[in-house]
This record gives structure tokens, C-alpha cells and sequence, in this order.
């Protein structure tokens, strides 16, 4: 048999792929396809696709969970959210550090801005928990010497989104306006003359000619964590569930988590995340068609 | 430039300054007052006296961390797991990122589609847990390092940096009669040393700093990386024994000491690679962010 050029040429590449082509269809597809239990009854000890058809059962039992629709609530929200405020802030971020001039004073707050990103979730939360501490933590320490009764903030139900979102804001803000920086780095400073000849001022300048210009990775990055919006940030969610906040601090994956891998309810709570999942693609698939419509930018 | 002599674009400047400063300020406050409290006298933290210095000056609680029954073995496992996942990781990465950077390859467009889709849609916790206990890597370091060796993004951003290798390279070192493997370890891998870098540091901190997966898929808490216990810690489940210990030998030491010298130590090896590593990250993610 003659073996075409074309394959006598690429034929290693092919046989480089065949890991990697395993590995996604094992642990990235065979999950996908694991959401089958969804629809099936799962025996505890059988096979990890259930015994037995289901239909919708589990869909409706969590459809009638007044729990489920709490937890699916507070999804949304905190996301919403986190989403306006960790997606917006650097940006503006990105763009009043690209106003200092100091080399070094800049690459000083921008290192300094991105080592949270590199800090464990669990450290993350354990910081949060000690500076917020009733009895010794520093916030209420300080709000004590205004006369202001130590606040149980990790226990609070009405904190939580509060401490989420600042926590987010604190770790990721640095890290995530790199992607920025290096936009506008990019920008071809001619269009700064040009603006400037036609009597731009620094504000018409930005408005004009720096946002447009890195409009395409704003659009990028906002499909990107569209679709990760309702993913994001579960394990510190779970770090900071407490019976006693719940009733924020409950979201869809920690709905999965606890009725899943605590409860033993396995099919329920895969029919749950297939819904939370189907949502985000949903979400995903939004943001990359009202991109395309703004800004002519699309993923796919 | 005009406005730069402006007077209002001076005020911006310093006021833009002195904001830019209090914020890096605040990044820092808090690794500072948890530095001081694991390093002050218990009185001082318990009476919450602890502001950005340390009131007083001891070691013990960090004496006391590390003589905690499970955090030598948490430190060995955490090493053992990032090692391995992080080797496991670049190779894969690698292997796929290669080819799939070729423009010629057919079924190319296909495959990343098939890639990038996971990016969107994944599986979900219950699926994925289902499958890695069928295939029988509950209590196996694998059931850690292999469901999460290949990263879409991290894929994408090495993709990135070998497609601006030139091909000439490539094409002459083919006829020189090296194959692709060897072209990619000889040729490709020394020329791609900062994304190298920067991918080993992401998977690094990545290992280091994963509790969760070890939380559902190790049963063993001996095999537990450190991240694990310094969670158990903080949660105070795993503190009733050393508070008991503190009492028997009459040394007192706060709770809240423990936990912040629990953390200062499990962040310290980050905070030790960051300054010498960091350009390696900004790299990483601009090189991927010239053209997504």
C-alpha cells in the first residue's frame, strides 16, 4: 500500500496527539457522558452510569426543591455581581496604571497587584476568617474603637456576598488586568499624536482611542468569564459555607457538592449540575453573540 | 505633549500615584498583620493588640506547626504531588500544544473544537467523580495528577508561542533527517524556555495549592497534601488536639498564632519563588494575549 506524502510527513504529529486525545476523551468527554445519571437511577456499588431509566424524575424533584431555587438564586446573584465588579475594576485598574509614568513605580504595584493571584483559596479564607475574627481580628478591633460591637462577619448571612466579592476583588484585580496591560502596551502611540493634533484632552484621548483599542480583549475576556461565571470561586464558597450563613452563601455547586458527594444522592445531584452547566453554556453562548454584535468579536 | 504640562494632569498624576500606592498597600496589610501574629506573644493576640508589628517576639507557634503530627508528611505529599502533576502536565501539554500549533495538519480545526469546547462544557463535579472512582483511582495520587494534566487555556497560550516559532528552522532540521519528536525536543523545547517557565510555575502553584481534589478523592489522611491540613486547621476541627498539647506543657500559645503561622509556612515557599519568578507569569499570559 502506498502511503500518501501528506501522512509519511505529519504521521508523528498524529502519533503525539493520541495521549492527549485520550486523555480529553476519557477525563473531559467521559464525564460529559457521565451526565447520563441524570436521567438514570444509580444503585449505590453499580455501574457509574445507574441501573435503570428515570426520565425526569430527578429534574423534578429539584425543580420542586424550594432549597434548590434558594441555592440557584444566590448563584445567580453572586455572580451577577462578582461578574459587574471583578470584570469592570481592572479595567480601570489596567488603565490608571498605564497612566503612571515611573517604570519602576508601575512595575512595582503590578507585581505587588498580582502575588494574591498566586495564594491558596484555603490561605485566602483563612486570612479572611482571622482579620475577620469576632474575638481578636483586626476589622472589629478597629470598629471597636468607635464603640461598635465585635460583628460575627463569616457567620452573617448579610456579609457573605460582601466578603466574597472584596476577597475576589483583592486576589484576582491585579492578575486579571495583565491581560490589559499588555493591550495597552500594544496600542500604537501614533493614534495618541494624531488624537493630540486634533486637540483630543486626556479624557477624549481614553474614550476615543485607548477603550476602542482594547475593546476586542475586553470582549474576549467577558465571554471567557461569562462562561465560567457560575463555576468560578466554588471552592472558596464552600471554604465559607456555614450552616449559619447559608442562606446566602448556598449556591448551585455547593448544592451539587452536598447533596452528591455528602448526601450519597448521586443522580439528583448530577442532574442539578447538568442544569447549572447547561446554563453556563447558555451564558457562554450570549456573550459571544452580543460580543460579536458590539465589538465584530467572536470566539467561535 | 501638551497636557503633560498641564496643571490638572500633574494633580491626576500624584492623586492617580498615591491611590495606585494604598492599593498595593492593602495587598500587603493583611500578609503583614497575620506575619505579626503568628510571631507575637498569645496575650497580645488574644487581646487583638496585633496591628502590623508584632507585639512581642516567639517562634513557637511555628515550633508548634510543625511539630502537628500530619504537616511533615503534608509537605512531603504536597511536594510528591506537585512533581509529579506538574511533570505529568508539561509533557501532555506539550505532546498536544506541538502539533496542534502545525497550520498544515489536517482535521487541526476539528481537533481544537473539540478542545476548546471543553473550555465551556464540562462534565460537572458528580460525573467526573463517578468516573475516577470507576476507573479506580479513589486513594491514588493519579486520581490527583491525572483528570486535570491538560488545561484548555494553558494549551492554548504554548499553542500560541510555538506558532511564532519560524518553520524555516523546522524544515531545515527535516532535512537533516530529524523527526518530529526529535525536532521538538532538540529544536522546539530550547527555544520555548519562557513558556516553559511560565506553564511549570501555573502547574506549580496549582499542585501546591490544591486541597480539593485530595478532599474528595484521597480517603487516606496520610496521604493528604498540606493545603488539606492547614484547611482542617483553620476549620478548627484538627485544633482540639493541640490546644490540649498547649495546656499539657503549660506553653501558651493562641489559637490564632497557630493558624497564622499554619499559613504563613504553607504560602511562604509562593512567596519565596514570586520576586525571582514573576516576570515568568506576566509572560505566560502576555504571550497568549498578543493574539487570542
Amino acid at each position: 500500500m502506498r502511503v500518501s506524502p501528506y501522512f509519511k510527513r505529519y504521521n508523528h504529529y498524529y502519533l503525539m496527539l493520541v495521549l492527549p486525545i485520550a486523555y480529553f476523551l476519557i477525563f473531559r468527554y467521559g464525564p460529559i457522558v457521565g451526565n447520563v445519571l441524570a436521567f438514570r437511577k444509580y444503585v449505590p456499588g453499580g455501574s457509574m452510569y445507574g441501573e435503570e431509566w428515570a426520565g425526569l424524575r430527578y429534574f423534578k424533584m429539584f425543580w420542586n426543591d424550594p432549597t434548590f431555587w434558594a441555592a440557584f438564586q444566590n448563584s445567580i446573584l453572586l455572580s451577577v455581581l462578582n461578574l459587574a465588579i471583578t470584570f469592570t475594576l481592572p479595567i480601570l485598574f489596567a488603565l490608571l496604571l498605564n497612566e503612571i509614568l515611573n517604570k519602576k513605580l508601575k512595575t512595582i504595584i503590578q507585581t505587588i497587584s498580582y502575588f494574591p493571584n498566586f495564594v491558596a483559596v484555603v490561605v485566602v479564607v483563612g486570612i479572611l476568617k482571622e482579620i475577620l475574627s469576632p474575638t481578636n481580628g483586626i476589622v472589629n478591633s478597629f470598629l471597636g474603637q468607635f464603640g461598635i460591637d465585635p460583628i460575627f462577619f463569616v457567620n452573617e448571612p448579610g456579609w457573605f456576598r460582601a466578603i466574597y466579592i472584596s476577597s475576589d476583588i483583592w486576589q484576582f484585580m491585579g492578575w486579571n488586568a495583565i491581560i490589559y496591560t499588555a493591550a495597552l502596551a500594544s496600542v500604537d502611540t501614533q493614534l495618541y499624536e494624531a488624537a493630540e493634533m486634533d486637540g483630543a484632552g486626556r479624557w477624549r484621548q481614553t474614550f476615543s482611542v485607548t477603550i476602542p483599542q482594547i475593546l476586542p480583549t475586553i470582549s474576549v475576556v467577558l465571554i471567557i468569564s461569562l462562561g465560567s461565571m457560575l463555576t468560578l470561586g466554588f471552592e472558596k464558597v464552600l471554604l465559607l459555607y456555614t450552616p449559619s450563613n447559608s442562606t446566602t452563601s448556598d449556591i448551585i455547586d455547593t448544592f451539587v457538592f452536598r447533596m452528591g458527594l455528602q448526601n450519597n444522592n448521586y443522580s439528583y445531584a448530577t442532574a442539578v449540575g447538568l442544569f447549572g452547566g447547561l446554563i453556563g453554556l447558555m451564558l457562554v453562548s450570549a456573550g459571544n453573540y452580543i460580543s460579536r454584535k458590539i465589538s465584530g468579536f467572536s470566539l467561535y | 505633549m501638551l497636557y503633560r504640562r498641564s496643571s490638572g494632569f500633574k494633580w491626576f498624576m500624584a492623586f492617580n500615584s498615591v491611590v495606585m500606592l494604598l492599593l498595593a498597600a492593602s495587598i500587603l496589610v493583611p500578609f503583614l498583620h497575620l506575619l505579626s501574629v503568628s510571631l507575637s506573644e498569645s496575650n497580645a493576640v488574644v487581646g487583638g493588640k496585633v496591628g502590623l508589628w508584632p507585639q512581642g517576639f516567639n517562634l513557637d507557634s511555628y515550633f508548634r506547626v510543625f511539630q502537628h503530627p500530619s504537616i511533615l508528611a503534608g509537605f512531603k505529599n504536597s511536594v510528591i504531588q506537585t512533581a509529579l502533576g506538574t511533570a505529568i502536565g508539561l509533557f501532555m501539554l506539550t505532546i498536544c500544544a506541538y502539533p496542534l500549533s502545525k497550520r498544515a495538519l489536517k482535521g487541526r480545526k476539528l481537533l481544537i473544537l473539540f478542545i476548546m469546547f471543553t473550555m465551556f462544557f464540562s462534565g460537572g463535579l458528580i460525573p467526573t467523580y463517578m468516573l475516577v472512582k470507576s476507573l479506580g483511582l479513589i486513594d491514588t495520587i493519579w486520581a490527583i495528577v491525572l483528570p486535570f494534566s491538560i488545561t484548555p487555556y494553558y494549551l492554548l497560550l504554548m499553542m500560541t508561542y510555538f506558532q511564532g516559532i519560524p518553520e524555516e528552522i523546522e524544515e531545515s532540521a527535516m532535512l537533516d533527517g530529524l523527526n518530529p519528536f526529535r525536532i521538538l525536543a532538540q529544536i522546539i523545547l530550547p527555544l520555548s524556555k519562557p513558556i516553559l517557565a511560565a506553564i511549570t510555575l501555573f502547574l506549580v502553584v496549582y499542585y501546591w495549592n490544591n486541597w480539593f481534589n485530595s478532599m474528595i478523592y484521597l480517603n487516606s489522611t496520610d496521604k493528604h497534601p498540606v493545603m488539606m491540613i492547614v484547611r482542617n486547621i483553620i476549620a478548627g476541627s484538627d485544633l482540639a488536639g493541640n490546644v490540649g498539647q498547649v495546656g499539657d506543657t503549660g506553653n501558651n500559645i493562641s489559637s490564632a498564632s497557630l493558624k497564622a503561622a499554619a499559613i504563613m509556612s504553607t504560602t511562604l515557599p509562593i512567596m519565596l519563588i514570586f520576586p525571582f519568578t514573576q516576570k515568568y507569569f506576566a509572560k505566560g499570559v502576555m504571550l497568549g494575549s498578543v493574539k487570542g
